[in-house]
């Protein structure tokens, strides 16, 4: 005989099981878009090696010093330089940067006149600095920076700084700019870079 | 008389919610309620109401982390001007700014808005995208402007800090350029790594 939902003890014995059956699925879906949302879409850098453990930093200052001594004798100007591989460090494989990683780009920026705030710098290199920056859904990002940049000055010396030493200094039309210690307006108290 | 023979209906639908309906009572008889559920032959009505929820669940469930690859750009790192032609790019600054960004084409609300430049993004001569650029009008911007009920204005507190790299190009054949041929490989960078939204 056909028996009516509700009407026994069986009946409503099955109302709880598919009750809980449909609060637990409830809970995986929810639990399951909240997963969605809360891992990254995307992370800079993702999929290739940190150039700091899979790369040669030693060999790279030892190249910007050199880069350095051959800038010198054309007057900073890096369109004149007899050879260009120097410009192009081989862990630029490593950049975090697709851009950066490609074989026709210099792996060292050479500020020019439009930069005035870094006139005291003859190149630097962020091949060995990482954001690691993560993105979400919505408008979130999170940055946990590591590693170097390499700074040739202009005075003779090549350092290694540590990102946790650059700052952004903002200039008057909005847009930021890498500050190191040495460097005309740098203020620790400016934020860090690219935080 | 009518010599057709009766025809029998079985839609795909049909016999994806009797499969999917046996499949939920085998999984409901496994459990220490087996008997109780098992005998209720009659309420497989029941069963199809709950199957239908579980239906209905996971269709939502697959369409909300539904991203626009067209917005994917947005983030991809701008290299501006990118020239057209061989020889060396050498980069000459890299610029930080902080700019609108939405991830999922709803443009958030506390971002600086004004002005915003939309401009290609141009890579080895193709437009592969769009990105915007904003700033805000005033040196000291407002909460309205930049901030957000529950952070500072952006300058304490950025919402994005975008890298573009201004590269000068060399060659003594292929002369600077920023023209964008025709033929917009407008999703040729992106880096969605969830499925496009229909």
């Amino acid at each position: 005989m056909k028996t009516r939902l509700g009407t026994t003890r069986q009946g409503k014995v099955y109302i709880a099981v598919s009750l809980v059956l449909l609060g637990g699925s409830l809970y995986s879906v929810g639990a399951h878009a909240k997963h969605k949302r809360d891992a990254p879409i995307y992370t800079l850098g993702s999929g290739v090696a940190d150039p700091n453990q899979a790369g040669n930093i030693d060999q790279a200052v030892t190249q910007t010093q050199q880069l350095l001594s051959a800038l010198q004798s054309v007057n900073y100007d890096p369109v004149q330089l007899p050879d260009y591989n120097l410009m192009t460090l081989p862990d630029a494989q490593f950049a975090e940067s697709e851009d950066d990683r490609q074989s026709d780009v210099s792996s060292y920026v050479f500020p020019d006149a439009t930069m005035p705030e870094q006139s005291a710098i003859a190149c630097y290199t962020d091949i060995y600095a990482r954001t690691n920056r993560s993105y979400y859904t919505g408008d979130t990002s999170t940055a946990a920076p590591s590693g170097y940049f390499i700074v040739a000055w202009k005075n003779g010396t090549v350092q290694k700084v540590p990102v946790a030493d650059v700052r952004r200094m903002t200039k008057a039309d909005g847009t930021g700019i890498d500050c190191f210690p040495g460097m005309t307006g740098y203020d620790p108290a400016l934020p860090h870079w690219r935080q | 008389m009518n010599s057709r023979a009766p025809r029998v209906l079985i839609s795909p639908y049909s016999t994806v919610r009797m499969l999917t309906s046996e499949l939920l009572r085998e999984h409901l008889c496994r459990n220490v309620f087996c008997s109780l559920v098992c005998s209720y032959e009659g309420e497989k009505e029941n069963l199809m109401k709950v199957h239908r929820i579980f239906t209905m669940l996971a269709a939502v469930s697959m369409t909300v982390p539904a991203l626009a690859c067209d917005t994917c750009v947005l983030w991809t790192q701008t290299p501006f001007p990118f020239p057209v032609g061989g020889g060396k790019y050498i980069k000459r600054s890299i610029a930080y700014w902080n700019r609108c960004v939405d991830f999922d084409n709803v443009p958030p609300g506390h971002c600086c808005i004004v002005p915003v430049v939309n401009s290609n993004y141009v890579k080895n001569g193709q437009v592969v995208g769009v990105y915007s650029r904003s700033f805000c009008n005033s040196s000291t911007p407002t909460d309205v402007e930049c901030g957000s009920p529950t952070s500072p204005p952006y300058m304490a507190n950025p919402v994005h800090i975008d890298q573009g790299i201004y590269w000068q190009n060399y060659s003594p054949v292929s002369p600077f350029s920023l023209v964008a041929r025709p033929g917009s490989k407008k999703k040729a960078d992106c880096k969605c790594d969830v499925p496009e939204k229909k």
